[in-house]
């Protein structure tokens, strides 16, 4: 979140897209009726379901899954062609008076470069047009027709009411008041907030999905401000805290990449990931890599990193193409993988085409499962009728179960979505033998160091170098942890108090530069409980740390307008005022700044300016482009019907057969998660087990009518990769949809079958889904894929 | 002293249904009064404990009644309705003062008895519905509570009459006296069939 | 130690009734049920049974999101799931089902057991599972179908307001978990004087038929709602206007008084009869007859 939880409060109009926070985050979404009661905020849900979040929404829009760009293109092309756009706010903020290139272009669903056969772009000309010192030209009147304003208005002009409805199902009517009621908060007195979670991310243009919605929040002047933001709504308690310590496949912590194949030495990449300002006065924040990047280099390997030996960069390994979890089974679907460390997942109920992943880990010689439960991932070669069909003979993985304690069993921080890192204390011991990830981890680094020191082997050097000076090497505690992961002075041993006291020479050490400032030379900043809140705006200082520095809301230099004067008084965060800064946050900008030297708030840009036109950054373009799900209900895409769904995606060798077609199987499908369940952890809690005991399959009226389906009935739901099992749920929260026209049904599978557990035995909807996913990272497309349903004979 | 004649009134089977009835009707309305009436909860100590009292009412009622409608199956035949009933309860109250020159004769039973019968027959058939319909644990849950409201009221209103009525019973037998050692032993003497159930007494004497 | 807190007892007299001097002296307590900000979570339902080591059978799906299907002796706080059409819109609505601790409950007076339910000064209506006998009648006469007798134990449970927690000043597990502050607990007068602010709001929000459910049929109730529509409350599994039922009242308030009389009456006549018409005996049958001495009397 740029924002955070409690800020939601300060809304006026609260949009759920993309996710279900009700369902799915009823405890946050308190704020949401916080906001409509005391802040007289309105609440629009859009989703393919009427679901928990939209029984309490003032409008509720139904949409056909996969198809938010086009609904929320739609909605810029509403703005900008009422105006009902921020225009001060665009014009300072955002780069729209940037000059871009001339050979930058779309046609037919596809922008310029595009390389057919290897499935890629060349994105050589989706960059601004540069003057003579390198930086961007702007003009900042919007005339000029190559500025970013007039090519989004271009881009977006095909999406009218009709055209979007056609494709996303959404009534025109629906549609409609959404559009208005998103449009009334481009006054500078109205703040609008997205919440969003998987709905979005879960797609094969997830990362677009976001972005777009981004770009609503630009035009509407909403980012920076009180109330308003692009905000993702983290699941898992600390799938932020996750993210930050470098999840996706290729980061490292504090979000500085992993280095590749193509950067052999450590100038190489910082070199590449250093950028240089691409306007004049900018703070450009990323010029600081290098200090982020030594830092932490540090922090691996200790004394071991030297800038003789470039810190140990050699020691990091490179890759050559993206190393997610989707390709690593495709990998051991082929044999190429021998052993397998499971942590933190249920991987055979959770990745997606199950009856692939099945045979992925058969293909192990070994399987280590790190887990506080017995999932059904460590027991993946028990034959279970129906429910996880395997030979167990043939299968000769050797798997090693290795028990974890919970959250709950051992102190440290948890990064909330609104970047909160909150510091818990042990709640009780945990039982038998489980141990610590930290604990079981570490002692399996002492072992190696000890058969290398004793047997020796291939790459001895990074076991030897990295840096383990914990008190007990074999149980490094959560303290001496998080106060590596702040940071420190490596000859002093001094807790940096900020990240702007890293340096590049090697004399300081941090594990996450984000998190500098969160155990300083003052204590644990983390454990801090005042939640004085002097604004009465939600910004209580003394609760907890924020990254980075404590800051509550990001970006908030954008809360004012260039000479420092807030938008809206009431939701002053920073002001200029009698010559200096005053403010309720603590300022996302240089605050020695003067209003119109530090009026580039997006300081991690090298422009400073929110992107409307992405540059380079995203594989699809730097507009977005409503392109289909890969297993499309209509088989087309109505706006290119030669581009149909994203022409950059990931097709491992196979997939492409097991892709349906609308034809076999003519329904849209869906998976959520239900409040009343986390993942797959809850069906062995007994009180979530009574309150949700079995998953089910919804689907409306009218299909089920046509199908003889009635409500409860077992029904037999299949896609290309396998079929399930499971009861019908009819509802009247999901109906038919006309697209295209045809008539498009969407089916809804909650994700929460476990055979192995205390609810019923189930299926799982892992089943049905696709390994298709999107392009920049990899997640699956779990929410749009196609199914055929039928009843069952019982 | 000439011997008295003495004709069978209740068969053995019928005496003893009576007396169990007699046994376990007591136990019934005593535990039922605990529930009816709170205040008097030490009634059902009968049974041990209020739960207890709980636990055997409807047991007991069932015990109580089953053996009531076998009885009345076997009573059937003496309390049909007959033409000079109408006659009997015109004189109801030469009956009451024992004006007994003045009382139409009656069978085997008079019928005052009838009413007493056709009573017994619709509380106990009643009582048997009403009460397996509130029966907790085992059949009330499959009842709407509705349904098992009404049951409580009507399971009540029917105890409530059978209990005046089995007071008249117990008066009426009390008062005619004869008639208890006739169910405690199963005969009457044939004067007092004569004097009370001089039709009953002539059948005999016919047969004879 | 006797608390004297308890106002009103089961299966007693009115002539003979419990502890009065704390009535009004305590004030009235009510949990506020808001559906319109209910997201249908089940935090309540799950700290109640978790407050109240409460276990239900993990049952299986039946057709809803409503799990166990029903209010239950291991099931004391339910929620319930209903899609209702109205004003052109699909309403999904959430229903915190518990006890309503009518401030004349219907439980109370049906009750076969001398305090084995009883009314707390704070209006709380609580049952003492130690006396229950298991009858069912509560279960039977209450408006709102909530008291279940358990199959194990053979005792009515229902919630109980977490009585427990309100004696020493807590709210109810089920207010303390709720997450989006649909439930709210404090003195009836404030709970009230918030829910006619609430519903004022949500008139401006265009709810126009949105209402405050109290129902005066049972006195007014120590569980309010606030529903979208007030016209309507049926669309949330409520009765449109609840009332101790007739059979419990014609039950407790005519039949017990009139049987009673009969029962008497018809002893007393026997009695009397008895007195004055005397004994009914079959002279021949007497000691000491001999029919001769008739005999004689006849000629």
């Amino acid at each position: 979140m740029t924002n955070h939880w409690i800020d939601i409060k300060n809304s006026n109009v609260v949009i759920i897209m993309g996710g279900n926070a009700a369902e799915a985050h009823p405890v946050g979404f308190g704020w949401v009726t916080e906001a409509m009661q005391h802040n007289n905020a309105k609440l629009v849900v859009v989703d393919p379901r009427f679901n928990r979040s939209a029984s309490l929404a003032d409008h509720y829009a139904p949409i056909r899954s996969g198809t938010d760009i086009a609904f929320l293109l739609g909605v810029i092309r509403y703005l900008t062609t009422t105006d009902q756009v921020n225009f001060d706010y665009v014009k300072a903020y955002t780069n729209a008076s940037y000059l871009v290139r001339d050979d930058f272009d779309f046609h037919d669903g596809l922008f310029s470069g595009f390389d057919e056969e290897k499935g890629d772009y060349n994105k050589e000309s989706w960059f601004y047009q540069l003057d003579d010192d390198g930086y961007a030209k702007v003009d900042e009147t919007l005339e000029h027709p190559r500025c970013v304003w007039n090519l989004l208005k271009q881009h977006v002009e095909r999406y009218d009411f009709e055209t979007v409805s056609n494709i996303t199902g959404t009534p025109v009517a629906d549609y409609k008041v959404v559009c208005e009621m998103i449009a009334s908060t481009h006054t500078k007195d109205r703040v609008a907030t997205f919440m969003y979670a998987l709905g979005w991310t879960h797609h094969s243009k997830g990362a677009q999905n976001i972005r777009t919605m981004a770009m609503v929040q630009l035009i509407l002047g909403n980012i920076g401000q009180l109330g308003g933001g692009v905000n993702a709504l983290r699941g898992h308690a600390n799938v932020q805290g996750a993210t930050d310590m470098g999840l996706l496949a290729q980061s490292l912590p504090g979000y500085v990449k992993l280095p590749s194949d193509k950067e052999p030495t450590l100038a190489d990449h910082l070199a590449a990931h250093t950028p240089k300002p691409l306007r004049p006065g900018q703070t450009n924040y990323w010029q600081n890599y290098p200090k982020f990047y030594v830092s932490l280099l540090k922090a691996f390997w200790g004394d071991n990193a030297t800038p003789e030996n470039d810190f140990g960069y050699d020691w990091m390994p490179k890759w050559d193409q993206m190393y997610d979890f989707g390709k690593y089974l495709d990998m051991m679907y082929r044999g190429q993988i021998n052993g397998c460390i499971v942590q933190g997942v249920n991987a055979i109920n959770s990745m997606p085409n199950r009856n692939k992943n099945l045979k992925a880990l058969s293909q192990l010689k070994y399987l280590v499962v790190l887990d506080n439960l017995s999932s059904e991932t460590a027991t993946f070669w028990q034959n279970e009728p129906g429910y996880n069909e395997v030979d167990t003979a043939s299968i000769q993985t050797e798997v090693f179960r290795l028990p974890t304690t919970c959250f709950a069993e051992e102190e440290g921080s948890i990064v909330n979505s609104g970047r909160w890192m909150q510091w818990h204390y042990k709640g009780a011991n945990a039982p038998g033998e489980a141990m610590a990830d930290s604990e079981i981890v570490s002692g399996i680094l002492m072992e190696l160091k000890k058969l290398y020191a004793e047997e020796g082997g291939r790459l001895p050097e990074p076991v030897k170098a990295v840096n383990w000076e914990y008190t007990d090497k074999h149980n490094p505690s959560s303290i001496e942890l998080t106060k590596e992961l702040n940071g420190y002075d490596v000859n002093t041993g001094r807790q940096v108090s900020s990240f702007a006291e890293l340096k590049a020479d090697g004399s300081t050490a941090c594990g996450c530069w984000l998190y500098a400032g969160s155990w300083t030379e003052q204590g644990n900043q983390m454990d801090r409980r005042d939640n004085h809140d002097p604004s009465g705006k939600g910004i209580t200082p003394g609760w907890a740390f924020a990254w980075p520095v404590n800051r509550r809301v990001l970006y908030n230099r954008a809360s004012c307008d260039v000479n420092g004067k807030p938008w809206d008084p009431n939701r002053t965060i920073v002001e200029w005022k009698d010559g200096k800064w005053e403010g309720i946050d603590v300022p996302d900008f240089n605050a020695k700044l003067n209003p119109q030297d530090s009026a580039h708030p997006f300081i991690m840009q090298p422009e400073g300016v929110g992107r409307l036109f992405a540059l380079k950054l995203l594989k699809e373009g730097p507009f977005p482009e409503h392109y289909e799900p890969v297993e499309s209900p209509i088989g087309t895409n109505p706006l290119h019907p030669k581009v149909v769904h994203s022409p950059v995606l990931r097709w491992f060798e196979g997939v492409k057969d097991t892709i349906g077609t609308k034809e076999e199987f003519p329904y849209a499908c869906t998976t959520y998660s239900l409040t009343e369940h986390f993942n797959f952890w809850t069906t062995h809690c007994r009180l979530a087990a009574i309150s949700m005991p079995e998953t089910f399959v919804e689907m409306n009226e009218t299909l089920a009518a046509e199908k003889g389906i009635k409500n409860g009935d077992l029904v037999k739901v299949s896609s290309k990769r396998g079929h399930i099992f499971t009861k019908a749920l009819v509802t009247k929260r999901l109906r038919p949809l006309n697209v295209n026209g045809q008539v498009v049904h969407t089916l809804g599978i909650p994700r929460h079958g476990s055979h192995n557990a205390l609810t019923k035995k189930a299926y799982t909807c892992n089943v049905l889904t696709t390994e298709m996913g999107d392009a920049n990272t990899g997640v699956p497309e779990y929410k749009a894929f196609l199914v055929n349903v039928e009843k069952a004979e019982v | 002293m000439k011997k008295q004649k003495m004709i069978v009134r209740h068969k053995l089977f019928d005496r003893i249904c009576h007396w169990f009835i007699v046994a376990v009707g007591l136990v019934t309305f005593l535990t039922g009064f605990s529930f009816f009436y709170p205040s008097f909860q030490w009634l059902g100590a009968i049974s041990g404990t209020p739960q207890l009292a709980r636990f055997v009412h409807p047991i007991a009622g069932l015990m109580m009644c089953l053996p009531l409608l076998l009885m009345l199956v076997r009573y059937y035949s003496h309390n049909k309705w007959e033409k000079t009933d109408i006659a009997w309860f015109k004189s109801i109250k030469a009956v009451m003062f024992e004006d007994e020159e003045n009382i139409p004769p009656v069978g085997h039973y008079n019928p005052g008895q009838k009413i007493l019968f056709r009573a017994f027959v619709v509380f106990a058939i009643a009582l048997i519905v009403t009460g397996i319909m509130m029966w907790q644990p085992y059949f009330a849950p499959y009842f709407e509570s509705d349904a098992v409201s009404w049951a409580i009221l009507i399971h009540a209103l029917c105890a409530v009459g059978m209990l005046v009525f089995v007071i008249v019973h117990f008066w009426m037998a009390t008062w005619v006296e004869g008639s208890i050692t006739g169910m405690l032993y199963g005969k009457v003497s044939l004067a007092w069939a004569r004097k009370h159930h001089p039709l009953m007494a002539k059948e005999h004497e016919d047969k004879e | 130690m006797a608390t004297q807190d308890i106002i009103r007892r089961s299966g007693t007299s009115d002539v003979t009734p419990a502890a009065q001097a704390r009535v009004g002296g305590v004030k009235q307590v009510a949990k506020l049920f808001d559906a319109t900000k209910c997201n249908g979570c089940k935090a309540c339902q799950v700290a109640c049974s978790e407050w109240n080591d409460l276990r239900e059978e993990v049952g299986s799906f039946q057709g809803t999101y409503q799990n166990p299907a029903s209010l239950s002796p291991e099931c004391w706080t339910l929620m319930k799931y209903n899609e209702v059409e109205a004003d052109g819109k699909l309403h999904w609505q959430f229903t915190h089902s518990a006890c309503m601790h009518c401030a004349d409950p219907g439980c109370l007076k049906a009750c076969s057991t001398a305090g084995a339910i009883v009314q707390h000064a704070n209006g709380t209506v609580d049952f003492d599972s130690d006396k229950c006998i298991g009858c069912g009648y509560c279960a039977s006469a209450c408006p709102f179908d909530i008291p279940k007798i358990s199959p194990v134990d053979n005792k009515a449970y229902k919630c109980t307001l977490c009585s427990d927690r309100t004696a020493v000043g807590l709210e109810p597990s089920c207010v303390k978990t709720c997450t989006t502050g649909a439930l709210r607990f404090g003195t009836r007068e404030d709970m009230l004087f918030y829910a006619e602010k609430r519903v004022a709001e949500l008139k401006d929000r265009g709810f126009t038929n949105a209402g405050i459910y109290n129902p005066a049929g049972v006195g007014g109730t120590g569980m309010v709602m606030i529903l979208r529509d007030i016209n309507d409350p049926e669309s949330y599994d409520m009765p449109k206007d609840p009332q101790i039922k007739v059979s419990t009242e014609l039950w407790q308030d005519v039949l017990k008084p009139l049987g009673t009389a009969g029962i008497l009456a018809t002893a007393g006549v026997a009695l009397l009869h008895r007195i004055t018409v005397g004994r009914n005996i079959v002279e021949e049958d007497q000691p000491g007859y001999r029919a001769e001495d008739h005999e004689e009397d006849n000629q």
